[in-house]
């Protein structure tokens, strides 16, 4: 993906509050989460096992009474061992590798993130959403004495249910659980389930 | 508020603690790895016999003597492994390989060479930041360098190589003979004499496991 289309990432939500009125543009919603993920498709064919190793920030202005445009990031971290024998297909020369492989995943999500609120401004507030951005995936296997390691950008897709809990006044406890999907890059895609709990602060009436 | 900024340094090892990469090896074997590759277009169910050389080609990349970081301790065992891996296969030794000639011929080399690797270390967690060495915030502490540097390591790594050829089609003289198969084992010559064989003969053991094609009629 095109560096500077990742710089133009984090422009969008500013420019969509800037299109706003400026009482909404103030109302603010930042927070920070922890989660446990459980990778699928190709990436649980990589590194099988819920990783326990996942972080995210996000931050959200309200754009009308109850939809919220913002940007989040995320670091998932996966990782294995196998013995199993991996197998490389080379032309009438197939090469097989035995030993132990420590195998891991980086995932860093940077999505544009909108969300749409139900519920009561100041009360428990379901919430659903979508971020759209793209993900860099560090792949890397360690076996005898090599490493084998590759980053790829991929397109990705972040659909995402979730609530939001009132602490105090400006605190909140939030959970979500976000489905992760990086499109094909390299002949490679990756995708995961992910369950977060964070806190937040927030300004306005979320 | 010294208090409550203490906090920070906690919360930043914490956060530090938490690795991009978590576990690695914990012991030398990890660190053996079994190539294997094979001609494809080869059926090795139509061979029966063997024949395997009589000692390891030890080579040695310097200066081209065998006087290499590989003693011969091993040559022994390793011959046999070879020898009760393919013989696993169902392949059955030529007795007389001068006068008749087996389907495949075996062949076994070793390398050994010295590696150096030089490492950096910080300051984190070697020398503990918080709260022992409270060098970064609170009354009478300014900002310190805590320490750090680099660090060298020197290891030795052993190679095996195990090549199976069809001695039928050397033909010429000048052309090679074709290789069938071949078995490349590589890990640090590092470790107790009886770790050190019970890993060749485990590693030679793995070639011929994840090469099932090799199985002779």
């Amino acid at each position: 993906m095109n560096k500077r289309a990742l710089l133009a990432i984090p422009a969008i939500p500013l420019a969509l509050l800037l299109l706003t009125n400026g009482a909404q543009a103030q109302q603010w919603f930042w927070g920070m989460s922890y989660g446990m993920t459980v990778p699928t498709s190709e990436t649980k064919d990589f590194t099988n096992g819920t990783s326990w190793r996942n972080w995210g920030v996000e931050l959200l202005a309200r754009v009308r009474p109850n939809t919220a445009v913002g940007v989040s990031f995320g670091w998932n971290v996966f990782n294995d061992v196998t013995t199993t024998v991996s197998s490389i297909d080379e032309a009438s020369r197939p090469i097989d590798i035995g030993g132990t492989q420590y195998r891991y995943i980086n995932s860093l999500p940077m999505l544009v993130t909108v969300r749409q609120f139900t519920g009561t401004p100041g009360g428990m507030r379901p919430f659903f959403g979508i971020g759209i951005g793209t993900q860099l995936v560090k792949q890397r296997v360690d076996v005898g004495q090599w490493r084998i390691s590759d980053d790829t950008w991929h397109f990705a897709l972040a659909p995402e249910v979730g609530v939001v809990l009132p602490i105090g006044s400006d605190a909140k406890w939030f959970v979500n659980a976000k489905y992760n999907y990086a499109a094909k890059a390299s002949d490679r895609k990756h995708s995961y389930l992910g369950f977060n709990i964070g806190v937040a602060w927030q300004t306005g009436g979320f | 508020m010294e208090k409550r900024w203490s906090a920070l340094p906690a919360l930043a090892g914490a956060w530090l603690l938490v690795s991009c990469y978590p576990g690695s090896a914990t012991n030398i074997a990890e660190l053996d790895v079994v190539v294997t590759t094979h001609d494809d277009t080869v059926t090795f169910t139509t061979f029966t016999t063997y024949a395997l050389l009589d000692s390891v080609v030890h080579i040695d990349l310097e200066d081209n003597t065998n006087d290499s970081l590989l003693t011969r301790d091993n040559d022994a065992l390793i011959l046999a492994r070879v020898r009760a891996g393919i013989e696993g296969m169902g392949y059955v030794e030529e007795g007389d390989p001068a006068n008749t000639t087996p389907d495949v011929l075996l062949l076994v080399g070793a390398l050994g060479v010295v590696k150096d690797a030089y490492f950096s270390y910080g300051w984190w967690p070697y020398y503990g930041w918080y709260p022992y060495y409270p060098c970064c915030y609170g009354p009478g502490y300014g900002w310190g360098y805590p320490g750090g540097g680099v660090g060298s390591i020197t290891y030795a790594v052993g190679t095996l190589v195990i090549t199976m050829l069809d001695p039928t089609r050397p033909g010429n003289g000048v052309d090679t003979a074709p290789i069938l198969w071949v078995a490349g084992i590589n890990g640090l010559l590092e470790g107790s004499t009886s770790g050190l064989t019970a890993r060749i003969s485990n590693l030679i053991d793995q070639a011929f496991r994840q090469s099932p094609y090799l199985r002779a009629n």
